[in-house]
């Protein structure tokens, strides 16, 4: 049996010719024909388990029109009919491409045909949609709550979260726009030119020499605290070596990794 | 019975150290507690206890992915899918919850909300404590070292029963234990986590380089087989998990000699009831990853496994919070060598005061400005001596990282990935190095490799500016950031959008890439505009092209409800982007509320950022 719905935009209840002479065509056929209210329609649209051959429109013309109700209509329509089934009635100028791809249809014979299922009806026993996303109310509500969470913790960077001072320098943050990050990058790349140069001039003097580089012997340059040979997590600031891992005593310093860099 | 849950969701594995470094103070203050990432729970198990209440306590920790969403393990979990689709009641349950985020993204904390509105609030849940880090610790409650002690300090408040603290010398196992295995026949499983659903075997078709090969940065394409002819969208991402080279192996056991005896042979893991079989080779190879930059929670544990040379290393350590009785042992060795003892104290303070000081800055300093690897400090603090039984408790394992698909169904079916070889240097002399581009860099066709498919249903959240008929897409892209928006371009589904392309690279002889495909003089959909900065020329940026446009750019966003699309590493680019699209609007449109209206936009999906 074929069975066709009929939705009513309120504007048309006022035409009760048109909506008779629609009903009537397709009574004439013998089809099954439903009706609904577009309100209604939105309402009862959980409930509705019939899928359908032609779904009909009857709203107001094109210039009066709403884009988005439009392009709902569309959505839901997918759901309700068959493959290859018709959506007539919907003014196809404020329908956009991409709308048609997205739920499923093509225009044939200024209509549009369901070409394609795209949106899957939830479960009759879901009353509630609860999805990875907020729905709107949710939304609403957590953005009071955002309120409360502009303001910044002027506590800072110097305070740790018990309260107790940080000592050392403010770093400077990952969308840093106040010139800050620059600073410190310039910093950085000065540091490590003059890190690398620093190293080089090392290593070079004892060039030839390279697989016995050892620099617990006794005479060989060392920094103020006297702990180079410990590894950077006990040189100081002013440590030559620093960048340079840890002295094994008699142990040569692993250079293959970096020889190129030397040649 | 133990009744406190700790479950965590996390993307880049950040939040899972999070949750470790919760989960090692609730320990050691005897609060007992299973701790879970979301998709390792197998809901068959847990189902029940959910619905009879077993857990009085329930501890969720979770990252915020992307534009305000679930991070990835979450979204794709059974256990996610239970608490959507069934009824529970916790009225007896009391929440608490840590999110971490990063306040770049308008959306940053949207997780951990939605995960307390889901979970706690509909099932009238108690709460009891919220509080969110914002990494860059400018909004939220702070950063992480700032929240993090006192997060931990509240729930201890709550949980605890005692004022006991165990020491932090005693360890603590729970988890994996590594254990030599006395059966004769071994299943040989290559990866621990029997729960691999999603990932499946896919063999390299291609790996070119793109860029120019005099051209110091190496940007990858490579093709995966999709033999199972999965389907798959602009915006879904590849994810693979890298594996340690022989080079790297053999400097571990340099490093830990005293493992050398296990290295070839069969090792049981155990945890729980899962048990799989390995070599400790293959353990290294596939799990373990020594070339990462350890977290906090490295130095938590490992700072007391040092010994002097020839010694073993003594420690006491139990398996069972209850059972513990605090012993005066007194556990150091005989006074031989005053001096090196004297060493080995200050080794061990100083790796301790990495782990659990409340000032971050020394570790800063030493090992996250540098980037210095495991490998490294292992050689610097030479006493180290790492417990074989407890190795995977103590080492981070390697996590997967996700590669966006460039190609899309109107060219092939296969996965193209488009890659950047990571290397920078850091204040180390050696220079820094990837560890998983770097693997892709070595990979050649006919290798197999496992990896998994990211449905990131792009399409989905355009639903909502499709239909309030938006036709015109700006896909914003430098460098790598293009990979995404190549497979938006060859897309049959997105080629009824009208189509805006801004790409930006260096030099356009040798980082311009994917040329061919975007000078095909076919593509009437596609207006590309590009420019490279060390090329001279007034347009240097994405940003000054988009300014040198801007009557066309408000005309697209405003007008006719255009949707923006950037992709790319994160850092200045999309900062500086945003803010030219509200001058933008700000100067043509003569609009005061410039800042609103695209945050408007962000928030109804009509300006998206995938930035990592």
């Amino acid at each position: 049996m074929t069975k066709v719905l009929i939705l009513l935009h309120p504007i048309v209840t006022t035409n009760a010719e048109l909506v008779e002479n629609t009903m009537s065509s397709y009574k004439s056929k013998s089809y099954e024909v439903h009706q609904y209210l577009l309100p209604n329609f939105l309402e009862e649209y959980y409930n509705i388990e019939t899928t359908f051959d032609y779904i009909h429109y009857l709203g107001p013309s094109a210039e009066d029109s709403n884009k988005s109700e439009l392009a709902l209509l569309l959505k839901l329509s997918n759901s309700l009919l068959h493959i290859n089934g018709f959506l007539i009635g919907l003014p196809l100028d404020k329908i956009t491409k991409l709308q048609k791809k997205m739920f499923g249809f093509e225009e044939e014979d200024s209509n549009l045909k369901k070409v394609e299922n795209k949106i899957i009806k939830p479960a009759k026993t879901q009353t509630t949609v609860v999805g990875d996303v907020l729905n709107a109310e949710e939304e609403k509500a957590l953005d009071n709550e955002e309120k409360d969470f502009t303001k910044m913790y002027m506590v800072g960077c110097t305070e740790t979260g018990d309260g107790t001072k940080l000592t050392r320098r403010r770093k400077a943050c990952d969308t840093c726009t106040c010139g800050l990050k620059e600073l410190e990058e310039q910093e950085l790349e000065e540091r490590k030119k003059a890190n690398r140069e620093r190293i080089k001039n090392i290593l070079l003097l004892s060039k030839d020499d390279l697989t016995e580089v050892d620099f617990t012997i006794k005479g060989k340059k060392v920094g103020g605290c006297g702990s180079c040979a410990l590894g950077d997590a006990f040189r100081c600031d002013g440590c030559p070596y620093l960048g340079l891992p840890a002295f094994k005593p008699g142990q040569p310093i692993d250079l293959s990794s970096i020889k190129d860099d030397f040649e | 019975m133990v009744d406190t849950l700790l479950l965590y969701g996390s993307e880049s594995g950040m939040t899972e150290d999070i949750a470790d470094q919760v989960s090692y103070k609730l320990l050691h203050n005897k609060i007992d507690h299973v701790i879970s990432s979301f998709d390792d729970i197998d809901i068959e198990k847990y189902a029940p206890l959910f619905k009879s209440e077993v857990y009085k306590n329930i501890i969720i920790i979770s990252s915020t992915a992307g534009q305000g969403e679930l991070p990835l393990n979450i979204r794709t979990s059974e256990l996610w899918n239970f608490f959507k689709t069934n009824e529970l009641n916790f009225s007896n349950t009391s929440f608490y919850f840590l999110g971490v985020g990063d306040s770049l993204y308008l959306k940053f904390q949207h997780a951990i909300r939605l995960l307390k509105l889901r979970i706690c609030d509909r099932f009238n849940g108690n709460f009891k404590l919220k509080m969110e880090i914002d990494v860059t610790g400018m909004k939220g409650d702070g950063s992480t070292d700032q929240v993090l002690p006192v997060f931990i300090k509240q729930l201890v408040n709550q949980l605890s029963d005692t004022e006991e603290y165990i020491n932090d010398k005693v360890f603590i196992s729970k988890g994996i234990l590594l254990k030599l295995s006395d059966s004769a026949e071994a299943n040989f499983q290559a990866s621990f986590n029997k729960k691999n659903p999603y990932w499946f075997e896919s063999e390299v078709l291609m790996n070119n380089r793109l860029t120019n090969e005099d051209y110091h940065t190496d940007i990858r394409q490579v093709v995966l087989n999709n033999k199972f002819k999965y389907q798959f969208s602009p915006g879904d991402t590849i994810s693979i998990r890298p594996q340690n080279d022989h080079a790297c192996i053999n400097k571990f056991f340099e490093l830990q000699p005293h493992l050398k005896q296990y290295r070839f042979t069969n090792v049981l893991m155990q945890d729980d009831e899962q048990k799989t079989y390995q070599t400790l080779e293959d353990i290294l190879r596939y799990e373990v990853d020594l070339k990462s930059v350890p977290k906090r929670n490295f130095f938590m544990r490992i700072w007391n496994f040092q010994s002097m040379k020839k010694q073993n290393v003594n420690f006491e350590v139990i398996h069972d919070m209850d059972s513990y009785k605090p012993t005066n042992i007194v556990l150091d060795n005989d006074f031989e060598d005053k001096e090196e003892l004297e060493t080995l104290n200050s080794h061990k303070r100083k790796l301790f005061e990495f782990g659990h000081s409340l000032d971050p800055y020394d570790y800063i300093e030493y090992v996250v400005q540098p980037r210095r690897t495991i490998l490294e400090i292992l050689f610097d603090f030479e006493y180290i001596k790492i417990p074989f039984a407890y190795m995977l408790q103590i080492l981070p394992k390697i996590k997967e990282r996700q590669y966006s698909i460039s190609s899309s169904d109107l060219s092939s079916q296969n996965f193209e990935i488009t890659a950047k070889v990571v290397e920078y240097e850091t204040l180390l002399l050696e220079k820094r190095k990837g560890l998983c581009t770097n693997y892709i860099k070595r990979l050649t066709p006919g290798n197999k490799i496992k990896i998994k498919l990211n449905s990131l249903n792009l399409w989905d959240k355009l639903e909502e500016p499709i239909m309030q008929g938006a036709e015109s897409i700006i896909l914003i892209g430098p460098g790598v950031g293009i990979a995404p928006i190549k497979s938006f371009c060859d897309n049959d589904d997105y080629t009824m959008f009208n189509k805006y392309v801004y790409f930006g690279n260096r030099n356009k002889d040798m980082d311009y890439i994917y040329e061919s495909f975007w000078e095909n003089p076919k593509r009437s959909d596609i207006i590309m505009r590009k420019c490279f900065s060390r090329d001279g020329g007034e347009e240097r940026y994405v940003q000054d092209m988009l300014w040198n446009d801007k009557a066309l750019i408000f005309d697209l966003v405003v007008n006719q409800n255009a949707i923006v699309y950037i992709c790319g590493s994160s850092g200045q680019m999309p900062t500086q982007v945003k803010l030219t699209f509200i001058e933008i609007i700000k100067t043509i449109g003569n609009d005061e509320n410039a800042e609103q209206y695209v945050n408007e936009m962000i928030k109804f999906n009509r300006y998206i950022q995938e930035t990592w």
